[in-house]
């Protein structure tokens, strides 16, 4: 039976309580979302896949531990984040390595300032899957999830600066990428 | 706005790209938020773009509730498909990789070892991961390689490439254009690609590659199998060698090619002839005959090959395979890259077998073992 009725909290609460239907019912609104994120961070479809079986595993085990202090989703890309983690440790990787977020600080526009609206989206879309992961991860929270950045500071334990550093740091990694593909103002 | 700056926040610049703008007075008169704002619109555009483009498997949220504890006490859940599965594929990995060591040597498993229903099921051998297609389940792996860099969960097939007369081994420079570690770079149905061979051409090494031990002892006894008109996909696989070097590695003939979508006969005298009995275990039967299975479309292009019984093996789709143009060559892969040859086999069922390569800076021979892959019922 689908809830298209209920709310995210009490799909929720219906999963705590064992009902099937209503993780089936989550899985539909945020699925797509999860995955999308997932794999925007890990670049790794069946990875992905694993770390979202995960995560509906985790979503239907402890549901009942969430406190409704976040969004449902927020609190589900949470847990994803954490099984992302857990399967890159597994696998060695360092697609969340702390070390590729170091910060930078935001770049004044300036004369050298890449205008990113003269790109070509299919070379601002390559540029954004070459950034490190960390950034990737930052942008889709914010770009893909729709989360805001205290959601996002939440989810990634981080202060709601680093947020923002990181974004401009995104935005100012993608703009010299694009510049030595030849763009320029 | 900041508080130290006269122009908008970067909250209110991200708002702005989305289409809510807070400060539209503002915005209307600063070019340089104007400039940012078209930024980080296109950024926004571009990770929505990039993620959207991806779709979770519809059927993975019935394999999580296939696996989790049902019981209404909120107890821990209990899966089968966690751990376990990886306990279980690490150790039949574990197995593999005994017999990596020989040359020649394959290692193959009953399908009682297998590991069933596991979406997307993947997994790692000397630490290269590799991924099943969405769709088919792991029935068995087999494993043979004398070459640390090729590993392959495989799984069997009554039909062994390595032994088919016709797929020459060429020794090419150019290269397969493939994109970073960690990526998927074509799921197997985004490139079809056909093995084509030619019945009366011996097989042929590599100059330095001892021809003393057969590349796979698949089909011990009895007589090659001919790959005609079979079908392939080339899947190149990234692996989890990130920080490795990358030998490359020259994999035989490999032309475009396309399945049709109507019934075809691909056998002849060269389909699947039965069970290969790799290391004595006897392969998945009902082989028949091809059943019409359709492979993606758009792989149409000029200059087909007929395979003997009206396969029609177009090439000239563009990709990453190679230049277009019959009985093109995949030239040179990385480490891990897995061509799967997929065989139309009846009641909808297709049968798979990977390919074997070789390293040129070892001059070593990689076999990676059949393999077979069938729907998930």
């Amino acid at each position: 039976m689908d809830h298209p009725e209920l709310d995210d909290r009490e799909l929720l609460r219906r999963v705590a309580s064992r009902d099937p239907h209503a993780l089936t019912d989550l899985y539909r609104r945020h699925g797509r979302v999860l995955f999308g994120q997932i794999f925007f961070v890990v670049s790794d479809r069946g990875m992905s896949e694993e770390i979202l079986q995960d995560t509906m595993v985790a979503v239907w085990r402890d549901a009942a531990s969430f406190r409704g202090d976040s969004r449902v989703r927020s609190w589900m890309i949470a847990i994803a984040r954490r099984k992302a983690r857990d399967q890159m440790r597994r696998h060695r990787s360092a697609a969340v390595d702390d070390d590729v977020l170091s910060e930078h600080p935001d770049a004044a526009p300036g004369p050298e300032l890449l205008a990113l609206d003269r790109v070509e989206m299919a070379d601002v879309a390559t540029a954004v899957t070459r950034l490190s992961p960390g950034h990737r991860e930052v942008l889709g929270l914010v770009f893909g999830a729709g989360l805001t950045l205290p959601e996002v500071a939440d989810i990634l334990e981080i202060p709601e600066g680093t947020v923002k550093s990181r974004l401009n740091t995104a935005r100012t990694v993608l703009s010299e990428q694009l510049r030595e593909k030849g763009y320029s103002r | 706005m900041n508080s130290e700056s006269p122009h908008l926040s970067l909250e209110d610049l991200i708002q702005s790209a989305e289409g809510a703008s807070r400060d539209e007075k503002h915005l209307a008169n600063c070019p340089t938020c104007q400039a940012r704002v078209r930024d980080w619109n296109r950024i926004s555009e571009a990770v929505t773009v990039a993620v959207g483009t991806v779709e979770p498997p519809p059927q993975l949220i019935d394999e999580v509730l296939a696996s989790v504890d049902h019981s209404p006490a909120p107890t821990r859940g209990r899966r089968h498909v966690g751990p376990s599965r990886r306990a279980r594929l690490g150790s039949v990995a574990a197995l593999v990789v005994v017999g990596l060591g020989a040359f020649g040597l394959t290692f193959a498993l009953g399908p009682s070892t297998g590991v069933t229903g596991v979406a997307g099921a993947s997994a790692s051998v000397l630490g290269r991961q590799v991924m099943l297609p969405r769709g088919f389940r792991l029935v068995r792996m087999s494993g043979s390689s004398c070459d640390p860099w090729a590993v392959a969960i495989t799984i069997r097939v009554p039909v062994d490439i390595a032994m088919t007369p016709g797929l020459e081994p060429k020794r090419t420079s150019r290269q397969l254009p493939v994109q970073g570690i960690g990526d998927l770079v074509k799921g197997p149905s985004a490139e079809q690609t056909c093995i084509q061979s030619s019945k009366s051409a011996p097989y042929m090494l590599p100059t330095g590659v001892s021809a003393t031990a057969p590349l796979i002892p698949a089909k011990q006894g009895g007589a090659p199998t001919s790959i005609d008109g079979f079908y392939a996909e080339v899947v190149p696989i990234k692996v989890a060698a990130v920080n490795s070097p990358a030998p490359r590695m020259t994999w035989t003939h490999v032309a475009c090619g396309q399945i049709p979508s109507g019934p075809s006969g691909a056998s002849g005298a060269s389909g699947p002839s039965g069970p290969s009995g790799a290391s004595g275990t006897s392969g998945p039967s009902g082989a028949s005959g091809p059943s019409g299975a359709s492979g993606p479309s758009g792989a149409s292009g000029p200059s087909g090959a007929s395979g003997p019984s009206g396969v029609q093996v177009s090439c000239g789709a563009p990709g990453p395979i190679g230049a277009s143009g019959p009985n093109q060559k995949l030239d040179s892969v990385i480490p891990g890259t897995v061509i799967y040859v997929r065989v139309p086999a009846g009641d909808g069922k297709y049968q798979l077998v990977t390919v074997i390569g070789w390293s040129m800076p070892a001059k070593q021979l990689v076999s990676i073992a059949t393999e077979a892959l069938a729907p998930r019922s």
